[in-house]
């Protein structure tokens, strides 16, 4: 008779979990919209920089080099890549020529704009429109918005480029 | 005496308490180390993780039975269900941020930090989860008498 009350204890906790893993799903951030990904450009007061279908930020990181993400492991749970199903399509206010992919090292195919790989940030919260990765420092290097005038990071303010 | 023939041995309480501190302190080092702090939901978690396990644990290494005589095995009994319930609940998050998102977040892949979570929740689970059976079957038996 001393085991029903630890069955109903389990059952709450496993009611409990299923509940929270359901609510969570609401407001993902995804690393594939399950398409070929959109990359369109965005203005606010951090600047003009790129965005994917849904309006969510996309970031580089200065870690990266020679068209490889260093970014893996725990960086990627934070900081996730943008990936791909098929040939990424431009949208408004971006070149389809600057529009590439890459292989990444654990398998998923990331875009890369003007060969620079694209992240999405966890801290950001799955909402469009956020831009709190911006200039921050995480896992070594420094990340930023990029200008879709070149894929440089984002001068705040302005148009973008950091240079052309 | 008493005390200790009413309790399965201290040491598989101690080692679950010890455990569970290993499944807070992952936690903590991903909310600092590796910026978890940041994420949505999941950060505050981790916090909670750390104040949980750290609380729980804490309760479990000090002889609270001493204080409290006949509602002692109950509390201890409660106590390492919790601490079950922390590591079974901590486990069943990071499986499900395995293979899709939780509170918008998704882990990637099984890196160190997360095979040792791993670890550290299953050895809570057992080494508290033989603590209680043992605890459940001696108050079956009876009550046994005081040699104190």
């Amino acid at each position: 008779m001393e085991a029903a009350p630890h069955k109903r204890a389990w059952l709450a906790l496993a009611a409990t979990a299923a509940v929270l893993a359901v609510a969570g799903c609401a407001r993902a951030i995804p690393t594939s919209q399950g398409g070929p990904a959109t990359v369109s450009a965005d203005h606010s007061q951090a600047g003009t920089y790129l965005v994917d279908e849904s309006g969510h930020s996309l970031y580089l990181f200065e870690g990266d080099q020679n068209r490889r993400s260093a970014c893996t492991d725990a960086c990627a749970s934070v900081w996730p890549p943008y990936e791909t199903d098929g040939k990424p399509t431009a949208g408004s206010g971006v070149s389809q020529k600057k529009l590439g992919t890459i292989t990444r090292s654990g398998g998923g195919t990331q875009v890369t704009y003007a060969g620079i790989p694209l992240y999405y940030y966890a801290g950001d919260g799955g909402k469009p429109d956020q831009t709190t990765g911006e200039g921050i420092e995480q896992f070594g290097a420094e990340w930023y918005l990029l200008s879709p005038k070149n894929g440089a990071p984002v001068e705040p303010g302005g148009a973008g480029g950091g240079g052309s | 005496m008493g005390v200790r023939r009413r309790y399965p041995p201290y040491a598989l309480r101690f080692l679950g308490a010890l455990a569970l501190l290993g499944v807070g302190a992952v936690h903590i080092d991903q909310y600092f180390a590796v910026h978890y702090r940041v994420v949505p939901v999941i950060g505050t978690l981790f916090l909670l993780n750390l104040i949980g396990a750290a609380a729980i644990a804490l309760l479990l290494i000090v002889p609270v039975e001493r204080l409290l005589d006949d509602a002692g095995p109950a509390v201890v009994g409660l106590l390492a269900v919790a601490g079950i319930g922390l590591a079974v609940t901590s486990g069943a998050f990071l499986l499900i941020s395995e293979h899709t998102t939780l509170f918008g977040f998704m882990e990637n892949g099984y890196r160190t930090a997360i095979v040792l979570s791993f670890v550290a929740e299953g050895a809570t689970v057992v080494l508290l989860g033989a603590y209680l059976i043992g605890l459940a079957g001696r108050r079956e038996a009876g009550p046994q008498p005081r040699l104190a």
